[in-house]
């Protein structure tokens, strides 16, 4: 299970940073071409527009793995401290199977544009082709979230926006009914 | 019946843990399963229709950009050419402090980023200057807020992206509000440092600081000035903001190498990996809503209710400070701004004017507990107890509170630049 994290991991990253590295040369290649022949480069735009889909995507497993993604923790002063563990292990499996449940929806959203012929308006390219990405991106996290319900020791900790401090210690005790903390 | 399912759904959800993705996600499936011929699954085509959209290309690229600038040595370059600029005005470390931000701010977009770049070097500079901590620590917590108010603001681009109000006026919009909340800042930071002065002006050190920024310094001026100007689109200027950052970090000021570019890239894909999706399933929702009428039937609904734009101005923003205190600024944007900038539009009030005071009055969020993000952010960075920070940024909320509802009350100062 640590290799099959560990190789989602590397494959997102390198991918995510293929995706900034092809919308950034499509943009600029764009405003070079028009500042310099008065005519932006054609397909330019659509092309960087794929990088950024591919950057979103596989950027939500990039965040997973970081422990990064946003959630509102107001409510997790409500459950008691010996309790967080086995709710956060259930979290995953929630998680988990809402990514499969998006996993099977883009299956059939693949399918159809695969049947329609729906290509994209400038470059012509195969719509399924790029829906794909959204496919494997709910996959993997699939993958990852079900991964960490078997074996919560692998599940990264949750960071307060992305890089501060771990979310459960800036999570005060709960209040006894004398208004003490714990 | 069905809503208070959902309702309680969410509620459920939260409790469990569940991050923001999963609360839309369930969200926008749930309301296409039970109002749309239970075909869930078109939720998802939305989503796909939602992220396949070139107006939203600015938003990784500003965030790459502030990214390769925040890891370099800009943050530093700039503080030191904002001291030795500073030098002889009371107070003038502080002013420096606050000045520094706002720079900062101009190129990051991001307020703990912000908060993070120029903390790190000025809270300690500020306290051997004999500042008090609690200054220190409230000046940078609040000054890292106008990485959201100063263009380009990521919150700016959702807002506009959310309500289709164009982005390169939202920008313009934030010059006046954002140079409101710089005034409010450095008189207060002035009047309360009165006693501290650093001595006269040195010129040898002026000429120095500015030759080491003298790449950095003119960055967001480049690209405000490229959009401003027309030069550039938003979308463009967002690619050269990553080429400049690039070429001045990596080729001229020689702070990064390439693979710290890549560990930059990758950090950047973590942020907009945890954005991506909400603005996706926020989306999703809103279409959903907008095609079966909701923000003209609340419109309707709450234009009995509030008789005059004071009202609503009242209303709204009592409404975003509770939810910017519980919620964070680009969730709250995505689910909020559809829904109020009807109500704000039926109420005559400017819809650019409304973004701008939504995205100011969000921002309040980041200094409040129990939740404000730079609170906690300034915790660990200066290792603080959270009560200790909570007191310290008080007078600066009450700042912002001031300078909200100037940006309110006077319409002009955002919308100047628009029109």
């Amino acid at each position: 299970m640590r290799s099959l994290l560990a190789f989602l991991s590397a494959a997102e990253r390198w991918a995510a940073v293929a995706a900034f590295a092809i919308m950034t040369l499509a943009l600029l290649a764009d405003v070079i071409s028009r500042r310099l022949f008065q005519t932006g480069l054609i397909g330019a735009v659509e092309i960087a527009v794929f990088g950024m889909i591919a950057l979103a995507m596989f950027g939500i497993g990039v965040a997973t793995d970081h422990g990064a993604h946003l959630r509102a923790t107001a409510f997790d002063v409500l459950v008691p401290k010996p309790l967080r563990a086995g709710v956060d292990r259930f979290a995953s499996l929630i998680t988990g199977v809402f990514f499969l449940v998006l996993t099977g929806f883009a299956v059939w959203i693949v399918a159809e544009s695969f049947t329609l012929g729906d290509r994209t308006p400038i470059l012509r390219a195969p719509v399924w082709a790029l829906q794909l990405i959204l496919l494997l991106a709910f996959a993997s996290n699939a993958a990852r979230f079900l991964v960490y319900f078997a074996d919560p020791s692998l599940k990264p900790v949750e960071r307060v926006g992305g890089d501060g401090p771990p979310v459960d210690e800036t999570i005060p005790a709960p209040s006894t009914p004398g208004g003490e903390t714990r | 019946m069905e809503i208070w399912i959902l309702v309680a759904a969410i509620l459920v959800l939260a409790l469990l843990r569940q991050p923001v993705l999963v609360l839309l996600g369930v969200a926008a499936l749930f309301v296409y399963a039970v109002w749309n011929d239970g075909r869930p699954e078109y939720a998802l085509y939305d989503v796909w229709f939602a992220v396949n959209q070139d107006v939203l290309l600015a938003i990784p690229l500003f965030v790459l950009a502030g990214a390769v600038m925040s890891a370099g040595a800009i943050a530093e370059r700039i503080i030191a050419f904002m001291r030795e600029l500073t030098r002889p005005i009371p107070g003038g470390l502080a002013l420096a402090a606050v000045l520094s931000c706002a720079g900062f701010a101009a190129i990051s977009g991001s307020a703990a980023v912000t908060l993070l770049a120029v903390g790190g070097i000025m809270y300690r500079a500020l306290i051997e200057s004999g500042y008090s901590k609690s200054f220190a620590i409230g000046s940078l917590c609040a000054g890292g807020v106008l990485g959201i108010i100063i263009p380009p603001s990521i919150p700016l681009i959702l807002y506009g992206y959310i309500t289709q109000v164009s982005i390169s006026q939202l920008f313009l919009a934030g010059i006046g509000p954002a140079l409101v909340m710089i005034a409010l800042f450095s008189v207060y930071a002035v009047v309360r440092n009165i006693r501290n002065r650093e001595g006269p002006w040195r010129l040898r050190g002026i000429v120095r600081a500015f030759t080491r920024a003298g790449f950095a310094l003119p960055v967001p001026f480049v690209i405000l000035g490229g959009i401003y100007t027309g030069w550039f689109t938003v979308t463009e200027a967002a690619a050269v903001a990553v080429a400049l950052a690039v070429i001045v970090e990596v080729f001229i000021h020689r702070d990064l190498n390439f693979v710290q570019l890549k560990d930059v890239a990758v950090d950047s894909a973590k942020l907009l990996g945890s954005l991506y999706p909400i603005l996706a399933f926020a989306f999703a929702l809103n279409v959903f809503l907008t095609a079966e009428g909701v923000p003209q039937a609340l419109v309707a609904q709450l234009a009995d209710v509030i008789s005059s734009p004071f009202e609503f101005l009242v209303a709204a923003n009592v409404l975003l400070l509770a939810v910017g205190m519980v919620i964070d600024v680009g969730s709250a944007t995505l689910v909020l701004a559809p829904l109020l900038q009807p109500l704000a539009e039926s109420q005559n009030i400017h819809p650019v004017h409304f973004g701008i005071m939504m995205i100011v009055n969000l921002g309040i969020g980041y200094l409040t507990p129990p939740l404000g993000l730079n609170l906690i952010v300034a915790m660990a960075a200066f290792r603080e107890s959270f009560w200790t920070v909570c007191k310290a940024v008080l007078p600066f909320i009450g700042l912002m509170l001031a300078g909200l509802w100037i940006i309110a009350a006077f319409p002009e100062i955002a919308l100047f630049f628009v029109r």
